[in-house]
């Protein structure tokens, strides 16, 4: 064997061994005890002003009208539920959305702060998803730079006049990356390389997860872009009514 | 009806023999563990917990040993990437115990790295043990009442109430569009299941929030004006819950002046 082929072989190797150990890719949430105390609380601080900002909003739209109290209470089951559901896959390996790019843009990215963090602990008092001590790390990069993002680049399509489902599929699409990215900021962060510092290991976690988190992205891109034709077509009325109710105003 | 094993740590937490302990004192004890554990950051402190925790839910809490070990594989994937990660360097790698040419870099591994990866690899799975105490022992009711108690805006605890139970409905309904779906061939090959996929949850979204009108309606037939009242449960603390957070406490001090001395 060459030198070269070697070099091939320890690469197929590192790479059928990374696709092969995530039979249950969920997405990326930081797990319990991953974090020093000082990073859970830092990240949890820079949490507050999003959702204390979402908390008033929920709480304006309450004062408003009483009813949607259980419409957004629907809205985080529902977030749960969609965020636990498998992707249908031909590797047979089982993917979740994360439904930030959904969420977002049907339910707006202030009520979707104080969703997600809900529905976060759920996730992970019920389903072992992500941890108490890291819940402030996932809520900023799962219920708000992800969401906040998706929103942004929804509202800058729809501005720049391209094509409504184009639109869609970027904001579900880059959101998701960007949930990825920003995860893998916080562990690099956490866990800086003895060589290159931070950067490096910024690129190790990107590496690590790619195989996974990239087609997921795609997957979830797509995805949302088919469930909002879905509703176009049968379920206007609602969509009106999710607007009505919920959009920022 | 079969029913996906997604909410299964909540079936146990009906059927754990903790449950009959105080809920505020579990929560603290399940959360001063974790906090104990990542702030101590150390080997010893972690196998410690992570033992307790196994033979406080398994040994005390009758949780079947087998049903436990799967539930602490949930998060064995994210732990072994983040692991590989945290081992691998990429560098010109001077001193490593194992190294290869990867591209344009080296890819190697220091004894540093690897203990490193090691001891966050077992600091995890110990975390994940002692959140697992609460988890498998406590009902979600009781959990948002310890919230209340730390003064949670009553806000927040009814939308965590509501969404819990509604997380359920939402589920079971979906499981039931998944097996009409599947058994008209919904899911034959790759292209339909993508097309029933997304069908099925824009169709859960528009069931999702027809019924939330309706238990609206629900609600104020039975009086709801603006704040719901949730039951709870008192449940006394005893000497013997006492004892366990005591001994736990006696090995982590036996801990501390094992390092202290070895140190």
């Amino acid at each position: 064997m060459t030198t070269k082929q070697k070099k091939w072989i320890a690469s197929l190797a590192v790479l059928s061994v990374i696709v092969g150990i995530t039979p249950n890719a969920y997405a990326m949430h930081i797990m319990e005890g991953y974090l020093a105390p000082r990073y859970c609380i830092a990240w949890g601080v820079l949490c507050i002003p999003f959702l204390v900002t979402g908390y008033l909003s929920i709480n304006k739209k309450l004062k408003e009208n009483r009813k949607n109290i259980t419409l957004l209470a629907m809205a985080g089951a529902f977030i749960f539920v969609i965020s636990s559901l498998k992707i249908p896959s031909v590797t047979g390996s089982c993917s979740h959305m994360t439904g930030t790019g959904l969420g977002a843009i049907l339910f707006g990215p202030t009520a979707v702060s104080i969703l997600g963090i809900i529905v976060l602990l759920f996730q992970a008092i019920l389903l072992a998803h992500g941890g108490l001590t890291t819940l402030g790390a996932n809520t900023f990069s799962m219920a708000i730079a992800g969401p906040l993002l998706s929103y942004g680049i929804f509202l800058l399509c729809k501005k720049l006049k391209v094509n409504r489902y184009v639109g869609i599929f970027l904001a579900a699409f880059l959101g998701d990356l960007f949930t990825y990215c920003v995860t893998s900021f916080q562990l690099a962060i956490a866990y800086p390389s003895a060589e290159g510092g931070v950067m490096a290991s910024v690129g190790k976690f990107l590496g690590v997860f790619a195989p996974t988190q990239l087609p997921l992205a795609v997957l979830e891109g797509i995805l949302t872009v088919l469930i909002m034709i879905a509703l176009k077509t049968y379920a206007t009325p609602e969509l009106n009514m999710l607007k009505l109710n919920m959009e920022e105003k | 009806m079969h029913r996906g094993h997604e909410i299964s740590a909540d079936t146990y937490s009906y059927l754990s023999a903790l449950r009959e302990w105080n809920t505020t004192y579990k929560v603290a004890f399940s959360v001063g563990a974790l906090v104990t554990v990542i702030a101590a950051d150390s080997v010893g402190v972690s196998a410690v917990t992570l033992l307790f925790m196994l033979f406080l839910s398994v040994g005390v809490g009758k949780i079947p040993a087998r049903d436990y070990f799967r539930l602490m594989k949930i998060p064995l994937a994210f732990i072994l990437l983040g692991g590989a990660a945290i081992t691998a360097q990429f560098g010109s790698g001077a001193d490593s115990l194992f190294r290869t040419r990867f591209f344009l870099t080296n890819l190697y591994v220091t004894q540093s790295s690897l203990t490193l990866g090691i001891h966050v690899t077992l600091k995890a799975f110990s975390a994940v043990s002692a959140l697992y105490l609460m988890t498998l022992s406590t009902p979600m009711g009781e959990i948002i009442s310890v919230f209340r108690k730390i003064r949670v805006p009553v806000l927040i605890l009814e939308l965590m109430h509501l969404i819990y139970r509604y997380i359920f409905i939402l589920s079971e309904t979906n499981q039931r569009q998944k097996d009409s779906a599947g058994s008209r061939l919904g899911y034959c090959d790759l292209k339909t299941s993508f097309r029933t996929f997304s069908g099925e949850l824009a169709n859960l979204l528009v069931l999702s929030m027809k019924k939330a009108e309706t238990y609206y309606d629900a609600m104020e037939a039975r009086g709801y004006e603006g704040n719901a009242l949730f039951w709870e449960e008192t449940k006394p603390l005893t000497a013997g819950q006492l004892l366990y957070a005591g001994l736990y406490l006696a090995l982590l001090l036996g801990t501390f002046c094992l390092i202290g001395r070895r140190g």
